[in-house]
């Protein structure tokens, strides 16, 4: 008898522990669900990096999460299109990229989920948004109905922004001073263009739907004084701005006129295309331009091709007529561009869940590195990817980080709440070839990134939330101050009319609205800080 | 002759009857077309009242609001906004120069291909000449600039004849020309196409008469080949004045700058600026919606205008 | 002055003519040479412009980065729904053409009527989704062909096309005992040959051109048709403000943006190219109406 209860006992317990060690296996804590799930997110995808089912990333989800991620991407050509019709037709995924003017357009329909409602839900994410007040504008009614596109650093990164770039090979050659402030630039361009008469001094180009010119004084009128739209200068304490509707903005335009007169700027500039930009840029037709330094960087392969000692550098930030040295760097966090849950999705709280995991640190890995193990090693913190990896795609040449984040689903192109660059900057590390390569171009990333007046484009553009009356309105105002104001901007830079007469376009777009414009946004800042 | 109410209802109903039975084929052969129209033409149509509705997209269409002052808000907010009617007139007036240059130019087209008697190097110029078409809005706008601007081919030639450099891309009074100059080239060839049919269709026997009459080969063109291919033009022409108020916004937007905005700025292009702060079903619709009416309006008149001249017509 | 028949002036008129038909050709192909030149160039000497009648540094590897796999699914998907297409809009098009080109039809009036409308009035984007969603079209070729069946405009010229055609001939054939529907596939489509094919013409390279629709209704990549890859890298590579990675060496460069753009635009015309000739043939001078009189 007490045999058979021993031995009964000793069944019992053996059952218990092996029905604990299966639950265990059965149900990873990481699982999103316990049964596998599909979400279907939604974002556009870049032509030069085809988003791709069954990578790395997806994988990678799927063990981790058991969650199935089925990425939809509409080519970025008609993603507009597309999501406004999904939006309006309330047919979306269960999570999607849109932009933040969208969330304003529709959340107050019921269109998305009240993230803050779900707080709790989304820890990582909250933490974020707490961390960072500025990114409490890009609420509604004060509550987050979207998810933001965060940035996190990492030991490698770089800063970019529309910079300097001057042939300063030019400068060695002539001997002449590297310039500290707007006026030495002009004046080393001048004497320049005396010993070579056939180069353009300052070159630009138009930007996706936006003319050349409103794109060369997107790039130059925040570092000459004033800015080419809504904005609050760090330098007048004024609260928010219309640029073009202030005295500073004769600064630019007187600037820019001093430079047509002097035969600097490319006579063309009017109508400069991407194409032709990039021509004279890598031809060695044009000493300067203000625009994107890590395009524009790459033209010093073609121009090496020409002659060796051709190069373009980056000038530190000048000084203006004001006094002021300032220019904008690109922002990191971006919450104009947004992720959005449907109230209508079926897997609602899956997505919330999901999405909040992009924003934890290991989702972030996934998201950006891939598989630790796999694609990357992680050194007491430090992570690097796999000199495979690296060598693998640096035969692709300057495709090298499309291709690899598109096999491997990863980087800010994907579907990516929050970035991390170090794919690109170990990308563009090891593409250096040789350590004394990199050691310069790691120079040249320092001090931009050391440079004392470059500033977050969104301390200065972030724009307060709108209520549905003042979208409406300020929409209007816009629209008709902009249509006065930029067919008026290139009779000043070519003297065509001279600078006083400027006071007229002022007059006109504050009577267009430009005032009014700038009461909106006044209150709608003051409200959401709480004054 | 006193006839009831019923009679008179009777024997419209015998005529329809009657009528049917006659055209059963034709009504038959409708059939398919007739559904496809009412399915996919009429059927989403109410999307029209769009324009007068404050869009609520979990409502749809139908269940949202009617927008403020009995629904013409949208309305009013295009037809009260001086701008608009800036653009508006751009549009006509663009379009109708567009209309004057670029409509004849593959008719002659067409005509000058008739005379070349070498049956391949017509062929081998159609083909050629129908290449344009295929390139995009994108690679056109590049090449012109390529070409037009103060370094490019034509000013370098103007400026060794000793003139001065002209600024085509950016004046003003440039603007229309370059469009319309490069839409007549990128499509001259293609539209001669049905031309170019329809003179294939012309009746041999007609030639021969005329030569025996005695006319030479520009008589018989203008009596024989012009009047045989005349439905053909006023069809074209009449569905063309259906298009004058479409000016595709892509390629504007590719030309304009501040400088010309005055001229260039279209419809299309001020429409396609306001939905980029925010996506405005409504106003987007009431705009297409007065777009519509007036090419109703030339539409019809054309239609008069060709029924009481020639045989040919619309409706 | 009368002009003659032969003679001098008609000479001088077919000099001017055919010199001035090859300066159209090398307008009209001077453009497309362009680009393949810029095709098979390399990048880099792309980047730096000026290439104007030559290549320079010839390079096929722009084909070989564009001719991944998906191209060819791609490819064969416009193909597909290229054909399908074409042969409904044909279809349909003659089946509403030929009553509404019928005098005594005595739903002559309502029924232009209704086709007139709707060349002017359309829903728009939102109903049109709607009704592609409601029908189980979503993500299948139906919502790229069935909509856009019966194109009013091409439709009409092929109604034009259908009057022409003399009552008398459609008379005696329907004493001789044919019913429309034998009228219609046996006398006025055969005779109508010409425009017909350039309808096909039409209907086919509308298809082939066609992104708007396959965007808005198809979600699978498998079923995209060309166009939407190529517009893709045609337009959706000016807005391309991310910050562009340095590349070490002069060999990365040899495919860049701008060649693809220029390959992709060869190979969407090349196909339209091979095709035309074979549609030509029905181009040919009194293929028809001579044999009508009487």
């Amino acid at each position: 008898m007490k045999q058979r209860s021993i031995l009964a006992l000793l069944l019992t317990a053996m059952m218990l522990m092996s029905m604990v060690s299966i639950a265990d296996a059965e149900t990873p804590s990481t699982y999103l669900s316990e049964t596998p799930v599909t979400l279907h997110v939604m974002r556009d995808e870049n032509p030069n990096q085809p988003i791709k089912a069954d990578t790395l990333k997806i994988k990678t989800i799927k063990e981790l999460l058991n969650v199935d991620l089925v990425i939809e991407a509409p080519p970025k050509a008609s993603y507009t299109d597309k999501k406004s019709v999904l939006i309006a037709t309330d047919d979306m995924p269960d999570i999607m990229y849109v932009d933040f003017a969208d969330v304003q357009a529709y959340a107050r329909d019921g269109l998305f989920v009240n993230l803050s409602e779900h707080r709790d839900e989304m820890p990582h994410l909250f933490a974020l948004l707490d961390a960072n007040p500025s990114l409490g504008m890009a609420t509604v009614d004060g509550q987050f109905y979207s998810a933001p596109t965060l940035y996190r650093t990492n030991p490698d990164a770089t800063l970019s922004g529309q910079l300097v770039n001057f042939r300063t090979d030019l400068l060695e050659k002539y001997n002449l001073p590297t310039p500290t402030t707007w006026d030495e630039l002009y004046d080393v361009m001048l004497a320049i263009k005396e010993k070579e008469p056939n180069l353009i001094g300052m070159t630009n180009r138009k930007a996706g739907n936006t003319t050349a010119t409103r794109k060369l004084l997107d790039c130059v009128s925040f570092p000459l004084g004033s800015y080419s739209t809504m904005y609050r200068d760090p330098d007048l304490n004024s609260g928010w701005i219309y640029g073009p509707a202030h005295e500073n903005f004769k600064e630019v335009l007187k600037y820019l006129n001093k430079l047509w007169a002097a035969g600097l700027m490319d006579p063309d500039y009017a109508s400069m295309t991407k194409d032709l930009w990039q021509e004279k840029m890598s031809s060695g037709q044009a000493m300067c331009t203000i625009d994107n330094d890590g395009v524009v960087r790459n033209f010093n392969v073609a121009l090496a091709t020409i002659d060796p000692s051709y190069k373009i550098g980056v000038i530190p930030t000048l000084t203006n007529s004001l006094g002021q040295t300032r220019n904008t760097s690109y922002a990191n966090d971006r919450p104009g561009n947004a992720f959005v849950i449907p109230a209508s999705s079926e897997n609602v709280d899956l997505a919330i869940k999901f999405l909040d995991w992009c924003y934890s640190e290991e989702g972030t890995d996934v998201n950006n590195l891939g598989k630790e193990g796999v694609s990357y090693d992680n050194v007491d913190g430090v992570k690097t990817f796999k000199e495979e990896i690296l060598a693998k795609y640096a035969a692709n040449g300057s495709n090298a980080i499309y291709d690899m984040s598109s096999e491997l689903g990863i980087g800010l192109l994907e579907f990516t709440p929050r970035y991390d660059t170090t794919p690109d900057n170990q990308v563009a590390l090891y593409l250096q070839g040789s350590d004394e390569a990199r050691e310069a171009y790691r120079e040249v990333t320092r001090s931009i990134l050391n440079d004392p007046g470059l500033i977050d484009v969104s301390t200065i553009t972030t724009a307060p939330p709108l209520n549905a009356e003042q979208t409406e309105r300020y929409n209007e105002l816009l629209i008709a101050v902009e249509n006065i104001v930029w067919q008026e901007i290139d009779k000043y830079i070519t003297g065509q009319e001279p600078i006083e007469n400027y006071d007229k376009v002022i007059e006109a777009a504050k009577a267009a609205g430009a005032t009014e414009m700038e009461e909106i946004y006044n209150a709608a800042w003051d409200t959401a800080l709480g004054k | 002759m006193a006839q009831t109410a019923a009679a008179k209802k009777q024997s419209l109903k015998r005529r329809f009857v009657r009528a049917f039975q006659r055209d059963k084929w034709l009504y038959l052969i409708m059939l398919l077309p007739f559904v496809y129209y009412v399915l996919f033409c009429y059927y989403p149509m109410y999307g029209v009242t769009l324009a007068f509705k404050q869009y609520k997209p979990k409502l749809g269409i139908i269940g949202s609001p009617w927008a403020s002052n009995n629904g013409m808000k949208y309305v009013l907010q295009v037809v009260r906004d001086p701008y608009f009617w800036t653009v508006f007139r751009n549009t006509i007036i663009l379009n109708i120069e567009n209309l004057i240059i670029t409509f004849p130019a593959p008719i002659i087209l067409a005509l000058m291909l008739n005379e070349v008697a070498h049956a391949r190097y017509k062929r081998i110029v159609q083909t050629v000449t129908y290449l344009p078409h295929f390139l995009s809005t994108v690679v056109v706008v590049g090449m012109m600039n390529s070409m037009f601007n103060s370094s490019g081919i034509v000013n370098q030639i103007i400026a060794s004849m000793g003139m001065d450099k002209i600024n085509f891309l950016n004046d003003a009074q440039y603007f229309r020309p370059m469009y319309i100059g490069s839409n007549i080239w990128q499509s001259v060839g293609w539209d001669t196409i049905i031309f170019l049919s329809a003179l294939s269709g012309l009746d041999m026997q007609l030639y021969e008469a005329a030569k025996i009459d005695g006319a030479g080969r520009w008589k018989q063109t203008l009596h024989v080949t012009i009047p045989g291919i005349l439905p053909t033009i006023i069809i074209m022409l009449i569905l063309a004045m259906g298009r004058i108020m479409n000016v595709s916004y892509q390629k504007i937007l590719l030309m304009m700058t501040g400088t010309n905005q005055s001229v260039s700025d279209v419809i299309s292009t001020y429409v396609y600026r306001r939905g980029i702060t925010k996506a405005d079903f409504s106003y987007a619709t009431a705009v297409n919606l007065f777009q519509s009416l007036v090419s109703l309006l030339f539409v019809s008149v054309t239609n008069w205008i060709s029924r009481r001249t020639s045989e040919t017509s619309l409706w | 002055m009368k002009i003659k028949e032969g003679g001098v002036s008609r000479t001088a008129f077919q000099i001017f003519n055919y010199t001035f038909l090859f300066l159209l050709m090398l307008v009209c192909l001077y453009p497309l040479y362009l680009q393949f030149i810029t095709s098979i160039s390399h990048g880099l000497e792309v980047m730096k412009g000026g290439i104007t009648l030559i290549p320079r540094n010839i390079t096929l590897q722009t084909y070989t980065t564009l001719v991944r796999g998906e191209l060819f699914m791609y490819m064969k998907n416009t193909v597909v729904y290229t054909v399908v297409g074409t042969l409904v809009n044909l279809l349909m098009s003659c089946l509403c053409a030929y009553p509404l080109a019928r005098r005594t039809f005595s739903g002559r009036k309502f029924f232009t009527a209704m086709v007139t409308v709707t060349l002017f009035f359309s829903g728009g984007m939102i109903p049109m989704y709607l009704t592609v969603r409601s029908f189980g079209m979503m993500d299948t070729m139906w919502a790229l062909i069935l909509p856009g069946a019966i194109s009013t405009y091409n439709m009409i010229i092929i109604r034009t096309a259908f009057q022409s055609i003399p009552e008398s001939l459609i008379e005696s054939a329907q004493l001789d005992g044919a019913n429309d529907l034998i009228v219609l596939f046996r006398i006025v489509i055969p005779l109508s040959k010409a425009t017909l094919a350039t309808m096909l013409l039409f209907y086919s390279v509308t298809h082939w051109n066609s992104y708007f629709d396959a965007m808005l209704y198809l979600n699978k990549k498998e079923l995209y048709p060309l166009q939407i890859m190529l517009r893709n890298m045609l337009i959706g590579g000016l807005f391309n403000e991310e910050t562009a990675i340095a590349g070490a060496s002069a060999d990365s460069f040899a495919v860049t943006d701008a060649t693809l753009r220029a390959a992709a635009i060869i190979v969407t015309t090349l196909p339209i190219l091979i095709v035309y000739p074979f549609v030509q043939r029905y181009f040919v001078k009194g293929v028809m109406i001579g044999s009508v009189k009487g």
